[in-house]
């Protein structure tokens, strides 16, 4: 392909232009004379093609799936039952539909199917059967609906995120349980007899279909995941930030077509396709219409509601096939014989009454073009091309109709015929940029030029980009003609053309998907820029778009890849779909490298590429040689598992965006609980570390892992998943090593009963303690005592013999009181402290039976002094004080005059006064308030007269302050300043 | 002390936190329900304009009495404000559930501050509570930023919680709010710590800082050098000597609620009752706070002469430009009038603490203990104040250290300590003892064990000779005579280093020492990372796990404005102690039955 030749391959088509490329030249492996002879299905993005063999005289049903040129990618024998038609859905999986409501996913490399089912009513009419389907995509990613042969449509939303969680209280759903438990987790192959109409039984009898109204069927609620990036970046751009969790209903949803006859041969409609909610149209999430053919006319069906007629043709007319552009802006209705095309715009939305006037209408019965119009049989098929035209397919026929404005009228194709051999009618991809066709000899692609290309290399007209690109042809050409290169570029003169110039040719270069020619634009932009001020330069960064053209020709021209996307594709797609296309293929080190050229961040790029490859490890690992789960590993198992996790860990090691804990719940689905446990010991993560322990059972080392984060949170998460359980497991068994679990769990659950779990060795003083507290609480003397004597033995028990005769002589002293309760009747002494109880006897004159106490409590000397001074005071009997002050007291007299004080007695205190030794005079007569004789006692003192001095100061200030303008005081202080001055000059001492 | 003066922007993040969770709410006009106890510390961090500024439309508050009104009929949403305390829990669900108060039509939003906890969300499934219309979400309000220097993680029970109930909760908020500094301030480089729990808190931080793959805090240029955890159990002796600087002892005598506190000043014959903020932004405050009560007076009144003289300058103004300079002043020598009273009101009621009888002989006594005389044999002054039956907190507080002081009590002297408190005080308070030997607060040697404290006296020289209250020397001033073990760990930490005095810390209690770097981008990966941030101050941050007493931050101020070794201190701790609230909740009040029904 020459770059001068790059209009010839581009035909006018109404406004548009369309540019036609050969992508590749098929190279299928085995001979595929024609595809029109398989069920096929082609992805959208240069997706893979899959192609059904059905079972011919010698071979099995198989599916083999192949590679955009033509590579086998996989294959695998088709087991189950009769198949009707496939197609890929948004994230490459192979969605399959059977005639009995089944439904298959398959991932790209094959393995076990995924299965959904549409539960047809088979009893009532006994051979009903899904008659035709369509995907359709969602918001909630790929759909597909069935047309029953009894006229009853039925949809099920997002296939593929299925998380088999039911809808609590559908009372149906609980009957249908049992067969879709079974259905869902039943292993690769097929659990439906092969037989059609058969299948569906085991909940034919569960929804009566009510005539005419539409019913649901309640399907397991799907939890769309919000970690996966298909969702986030999705084709149809969904917010990336959806609230967690959210549970979009998916629900089967049946519309029944009106007057529809329930019987073998029912009025299958003619042709239908599917409006499915997007955020451009109106549409709620469950909220699905479909257009239907039906006797001819158009009728718009919806739940819940009457359906509309759209459109009704001329008697002799009839609507034979429909169209529904990518984008579900625009609908293309043909009709027979008169073989007229006519668009609709839906993009102002629709309403009952009908559709909007046509955008054009064209017609290819009659007039000069008839003659290439010579399909014998009903049309083909049909597909928008982009928004610009409507490509239509005979059996050996084809033209492209242009959509709108325009009555230039439609292009043969006739290109298509290089090939040799007959290969049929090609098949038809949309894709939002073109339409990709498909034989089996070529692979090619129509798209309408964007503006800035077709201004670049339309013949018929010269814009700045032109003569940019002029200019860099001389200045490359083999002739040194730079003279003449400048005079062009002085041609462009303003920066605003120049820089048109070099947008343009940027553009173009995103646009051409041959190499040669993608150079050339390319440098020719930089050209450009070279003649711009240098901020333009830093505006326009031609690297990224040169590596992505670099990573997109890559893909295409490495057979073993063929994956051939534009660059509005790519754009579109996002490399992190990309990147998981790539990883579905298991091109690990391709996507590897490809985050490296395109600077993916770590976690979004290199680490999901080791996750994949690591799960995949996982995945594919050999089956276990060991008996199973409960015996425990096998030595073989154990170091095959020790082997996996010494790679994965090399490889992958520790980055951000690794999940260990993701790998080990791969393991442990796959029934290997002791690699999961090994992958975990990985996990940094302590949240995810403990939530797989924990659904892997190991509780113990859940909760070690969980004291050992320190995050109190988690322990708790543990706890209340052991306290749920605790029938079945041995808690204190497993908390024995955990004491700061043992102290939550005892907090949360044992609130009403702590001394649960405390009974071990090293929680005896603890136990012992809270039989104390409990002594305590309780309200009967005698209780109290016989607690307090449990909680003696505790403490023997905790080794804390101390404690112990402690409890006793408390258990002793209750005895004791109680006894005097009884002797001495109306006073109370239960409950009181030893020292109270000997307080209120010798207030009471009972000096004897305290004297005893005392004994047998053995209270020390000076303590007993101490005691009777003050409960004698306190009761005052002074008397007894003024003789037992008579008696040598071993803690001086101070306490004698500080308690007749507190009594409020002053004369008996100042009658001991002279028996109170001399440090503590000074205090006492302050106490006295007798300040003079406290300045002359503490100053004739040979020792410590400073000290005493000192307190006397600050005795007096602290008066002063608290009883101001009291003249004892004032006196008092100014004598004592006096003589501090005197002591300072006379150099000390006096 | 600290000027990294960027405290504000802590401030910033969490106010920021809790606006943002605002917005995201669906409602439109909010009614803000509080949970009393967490007005104030929420508003230290989020003013109430920029609450109204952010949908809150109208505010209640719940109190322990009564219920509140209906959700106002403009607003369409009520969002809750509260801890995850079970009777709250309670309150709320009851009021969800009731229609009349919330009517179907409007949504809830329960805010757990400063976790939402799962036993709180199995309490509200328990009470039916639809929490498809009750959103659940939490505001981590891990740090008060009480000061430029000091940063609150409010956990004032947390020392009891982890010694008593093996409860960790404490150091996990902490470790997080350690990690908002570092999203501030840049990974810190340096770690040490002393003691099993700081040990769990350094580990902690290590492993959330994997966990969160902190990639863009380690492109902040780390902003403080070293990361300093004491655990409290190392030096449970500060917190037991009552302190002595002024800040210190309005804490004893005030005990003040988030730095809050209500001064009654006398004006003519009149009381009026002021409510005071105590941080640096108040002049006279800032100078005083650090200073031993003895030198508070002359303070003072140089404040008060300093006023009168500013005042008195008006007379001598004649030009209109020198009166204008006056008038602009006097907005400033207001408040500085006003805090002078205060505080000369403050220091009266302080200094009749401290003068008091009482007071003294506690003080003789202790200081004896702390300086370690006889502190072998039973203390006569205890024995007396148990005799007396004097305040049972004063009589433990002086066993405790009298423990701490002999490296564990003789097991016959603490069986005699323990049977006097049974016989004087009733035998429900050998409940509290179990507590504090299970706190390590009251130990009893064993046999053949030596007693350590005089080697650690010595080596961070506790008790130095020389004591000047007015111009100290060294930091023993904040307790007149003894200088805060914690706060000599730290100052040895810089110089000579940890490695110096490794006898003395393996003497301590409490736990592990552990030194750990964490390796930051763009540094070298080897060997102790150089300071970064300037090249004369280093700066660290001090965090206390289990409280830490003013005395401490007095004395850690005091180091950053000595010359010898430029440092500078932010303080990070789970509560402020005094010598009276440290040992409170070791007390246990059991609910004593009275087993006579006469009495």
């Amino acid at each position: 392909m020459e770059s001068q030749d790059y209009w010839s391959d581009v035909n006018a088509v109404g406004d548009y232009y369309i540019r036609h490329d050969n992508v590749y030249t098929m190279k299928f492996v085995r001979h595929l004379p024609n595809l029109n002879s398989h069920l096929t299905a082609l992805a959208q993005y240069g997706g893979p093609l899959a192609v059904f063999r059905r079972n011919d005289l010698n071979e099995e049903s198989r599916m083999e799936i192949f590679n955009a040129v033509g590579q086998l990618i996989t294959e695998f024998k088709w087991t189950s039952g009769n198949l009707l038609t496939m197609s890929w859905s948004s994230t490459e999986s192979l969605v399959c539909v059977q005639t009995d409501g089944s439904v298959l996913i398959y991932q790209l490399m094959g393995g076990s199917p995924q299965l959904r089912k549409f539960y047809i009513d088979s009893k009532k009419t006994s051979s009903e059967q899904v008659a035709s389907a369509k995907f359709y995509e969602s918001q909630f990613g790929t759909g597909v609906a069935i047309a029953t042969s009894t006229g009853r449509f039925l949809f099920l939303n997002g296939l593929e995120n299925f998380s088999p969680k039911p809808l609590v209280g559908q009372e149906s759903y609980r009957r249908a349980a049992p067969g879709c438990q079974t259905s869902r987790t039943a292993p690769v192959q097929s659990p439906f007899p092969a037989a059609p109409g058969a299948a569906a039984a085991p909940v034919a009898d569960l929804q009566p279909a009510r005539q005419s109204s539409s019913i649901t069927i309640a399907m397991p609620h799907m939890t769309r995941l919000n970690t996966s990036w298909e969702v986030s970046r999705d084709r149809y751009s969904m917010p990336p930030a959806r609230p967690t969790a959210a549970s979009i209903s998916t629900e089967c949803t049946v519309i029944i077509l009106p007057g529809a006859v329930p019987q073998p041969a029912g009025p299958v409609p003619a042709a239908w396709c599917v409006l499915a909610p997007r955020p451009s149209n109106q549409l709620g999430p469950d909220q699905i219409r479909i257009f239907v053919l039906s006797r001819g006319g158009l009728l718009l069906l919806e739940q819940n509601r009457p359906p509309a007629s759209l459109l009704e043709p001329p008697p002799a007319e009839a609507l034979t096939d429909l169209c529904l552009s990518l984008d579900q802006s625009l609908l293309a209705l043909w009709s027979e014989p008169q073989r007229h095309l006519t668009v609709y715009s839906l993009a102002s939305g629709l309403s009952a009454s009908g559709l909007p006037a046509p955008l054009s209408r064209h017609s290819l019965a009659g007039g000069p073009d008839s003659a290439f119009v010579g399909g014998d049989g009903g049309l083909l098929r049909m597909a928008w091309c982009a928004n610009a035209a409507v490509m239509l397919v005979w059996a050996d026929q084809r033209c492209l109709l242009p959509t709108v404005r325009s009555d230039r009228f439609a292009n043969r194709l006739d290109e298509f015929h290089e090939g040799e051999g007959d290969s049929g009618a090609p098949l038809l991809v949309p894709e939002f940029d073109g339409l990709r066709l498909l034989t089996a000899e070529r692979h090619d692609l129509l798209r309408p030029l964007p503006r800035p290309v077709e201004q670049l290399f339309n013949i018929a007209c010269v814009s700045p980009a032109t003569v940019l690109l002029l200019a860099h042809d001389t200045i490359s050409g083999q002739a040194r003609t730079e003279t003449a290169a400048y005079e062009l570029f002085l041609t462009i003169e303003s920066d605003a053309d120049k820089l048109a110039a070099v947008r343009c040719c940027l553009e173009a270069a995103r646009f051409i998907a041959w190499p040669p020619d993608q150079k050339r634009v390319l440098r020719a932009a930089r050209t450009g820029l070279a003649l711009l001020p240098p901020k333009y330069s830093r505006e326009h960064r031609t690297d990224e778009l040169c590596q992505q053209l670099r990573l997109l020709n890559n893909l295409r021209f490495n057979e073993s890849i063929g994956l051939p996307l534009t660059h509005a594709q790519f754009s579109r797609l996002g490399l992190g779909v990309l990147i998981d296309r790539l990883l579905n293929r298991r091109l690990h080190e391709f996507a590897f490298r490809a985050c490296e050229l395109l600077r993916l961040s770590e976690s979004d790029g290199q680490a999901r590429v080791m996750m994949h490859w690591a799960e995949w490890q996982i995945d594919t690992l050999p089956p276990l040689v060991g008996a199973g789960v409960d015996i425990g590993e096998s030595r073989e198992d154990a170091q095959a598992s020790d082997a996996l996790v010494a790679d994965i860990v090399k490889f992958v090691g520790q980055r951000p965006g690794v999940n260990y804990a993701r790998l080990a719940g791969k393991a442990a689905r796959l029934n290997r609980p002791g690699l999961a446990r090994r992958l975990l010991d990985f996990e940094t993560r302590s949240q995810d570390q403990v939530e797989q322990l924990l659904a892997l059972g190991s509780h113990g080392k859940a909760l070690e892992k969980a004291v050992k984060s320190g995050d109190t949170d988690l322990i708790q998460q543990v706890l209340l998943k052991l306290h749920n359980m605790r029938s079945e497991l041995d808690l204190a068994g497993i908390m024995r090593k955990q004491p700061v679990a043992m102290a939550l769990y005892q907090q949360a659950y044992c609130a009403s009963d702590p001394a649960a779990l405390l009974d071990q060795e090293d929680r005896r003083s603890d136990l012992a303690a809270l039989e104390l507290r409990r002594a305590f609480d309780a309200t009967e003397a005698a209780r109290r005592q016989e607690l307090l004597g449990l909680a003696a033995s505790r403490f023997t028990e905790a080794g804390l013999p101390v404690l112990a005769k402690e409890c006793q002589l408390a258990a002793q002293l209750l005895e004791r009181q109680r006894k005097l309760e009884r002797d001495l009747s109306a006073q109370q002494f239960a409950g009181l402290s030893l020292h109270a109880t000997l307080a209120r006897l010798l207030g009471n004159g009972s000096e004897k039976l305290a004297e005893s106490l005392r004994r047998e409590f053995e209270v020390p000397e000076k303590r007993w002094w101490q005691l009777q001074v003050t409960a004698l005071a306190k009761s005052g009997r002074f008397t007894e004080l003024r003789r037992l002050s008579e008696r040598k007291s071993p803690i001086g007299y101070a306490p004698f005059v500080n308690a007749c004080l507190d009594a409020g007695n002053e004369a008996e205190a100042v009658a001991l006064l002279p028996r109170v030794e001399r440090e503590q005079r000074v205090r006492c007569l302050c106490r006295l308030r007798r300040y003079a004789e406290a300045i002359d006692f503490a100053s004739g003192l040979k020792t410590d007269a400073a000290y005493h001095l000192e307190y006397l100061r600050r005795h007096l200030a602290r008066e002063e302050v608290r009883q101001p303008g009291q003249p004892v005081v004032r006196e008092a202080a100014q004598r004592l300043r006096a003589l501090h001055q005197t002591m300072a000059a006379g150099g000390g001492g006096v | 002390m600290s000027h990294l003066g960027n405290v504000g922007r802590l401030k910033d993040l969490l106010c920021n936190e809790l606006l943002a969770l605002l917005d995201s709410l669906k409602g439109k006009n909010l009614l803000l329900v509080w949970d009393k106890p967490l007005m104030t510390p929420v508003n230290m961090v989020v003013d109430t304009n920029s609450l109204k500024q952010h949908k809150v439309h109208t505010m209640y508050s719940i109190e322990a009495t009564g219920s509140i009104g209906t959700v106002p009929a403009e607003c369409d949403m009520a969002v809750f404000l509260v801890r995850p305390d079970p009777t709250i829990i309670k309150y709320v669900a009851t009021y969800v559930n009731d229609k009349s108060k919330l009517p179907t039509s409007k949504s809830a939003a329960i805010v757990f501050v400063p976790n939402k906890t799962i036993p709180c969300e199995n309490l509200l499934r328990e009470l039916k509570v639809d929490l498809n219309r009750v959103q659940l979400t939490e505001f981590q309000l891990d740090l008060l930023p009480f000061d430029n220097d000091l940063l609150l993680c409010d956990w004032p029970n947390a020392f009891r919680d982890y010694h008593l109930k093996s409860d960790i909760s404490s150091l996990h908020y902490l470790s997080r709010a350690i990690m908002k500094i570092q999203t501030v301030f840049g990974i810190i480089p340096n770690i040490a710590c002393k003691g099993e729990a700081a040990k769990r808190v350094c580990d902690n931080i290590i492993r959330m800082r994997r966990e969160y793959d902190l990639e863009d805090t380690a492109a902040i240029a780390p902003q403080i050098d070293n990361l300093i955890i004491i655990d409290r159990s190392c030096d449970p002796l500060t917190p037991l000597v009552p302190q002595l600087n002024f800040e210190g002892l309005i804490e004893e005598v005030y005990r003040p609620k988030y730095t809050r506190i209500v001064v009654s000043i006398p004006r003519d014959n009149d009381v009026e009752e002021r409510k005071v903020a105590l941080n640096s932004a108040d002049e006279v405050f800032a100078d005083l706070r650090d200073r031993h009560i003895n030198a508070i007076g002359k303070l003072l009144s140089k404040f008060a002469r300093n006023i009168s003289a500013q005042f008195d300058e008006r007379h001598q103004a004649t030009t209109v430009a020198e009166l204008k300079k006056i008038v602009s002043k006097l907005p400033h020598m207001q408040a500085a009038k006003n805090s002078l009273a205060v505080f000369t009101t403050v220091t009266e009621k302080v200094k009749a603490h401290t003068e008091s009888d009482e007071y003294m002989d506690l003080y003789e006594c202790q200081h004896e203990l702390v300086h370690g005389y006889e502190t072998d044999r039973a203390n006569p002054f205890i024995e007396s104040l148990i005799a007396r039956e004097g305040p049972l907190p004063d009589v433990l507080r002086l066993i405790c250290i009298q423990s701490f002081c002999n490296g564990g009590l003789k097991p016959k002297l603490a069986q005699q300590y323990m049977r006097d408190i049974a016989q004087a005080y009733g035998a429900d308070k050998l409940v509290t003892w179990c507590n504090l030997v299970k706190a390590g607060l009251i130990a009893e040697q064993k046999p053949g064990a030596r007693n350590h404290y005089s080697a650690i006296k010595t080596t961070l020289s506790l008790c130095p000779e020389q004591l000047s209250e007015e111009a100290p020397a060294d930091f023993h001033y904040v307790t007149s005579g003894y200088a805060p073990i914690s706060a000599r760990l730290v100052q040895k930490f810089s110089q000579p280093g940890w490695r110096g005095i490794r006898d003395a810390l393996d003497f301590l209690p409490g736990g592990p020492v552990y030194e750990a770097i964490q390796k930051v981008k763009g540094l070298r990966q080897d060997g102790p990372v150089p300071p970064v941030y300037s090249a004369d101050t280093k700066h660290n941050l001090v965090v206390f796990v289990g409280g830490a007493t003013y005395s401490e931050i007095s004395a850690l101020r005091f180091l950053s404005q000595s010359d010898d070794f430029p440092a500078d201190y932010i303080v990070l701790t789970t509560g402020l102690l005094s010598s009276q609230s440290f040992l409170d909740p070791f007390i246990e009040e059991i609910n004593l039955t009275n087993l006579n029904p006469f009495v």
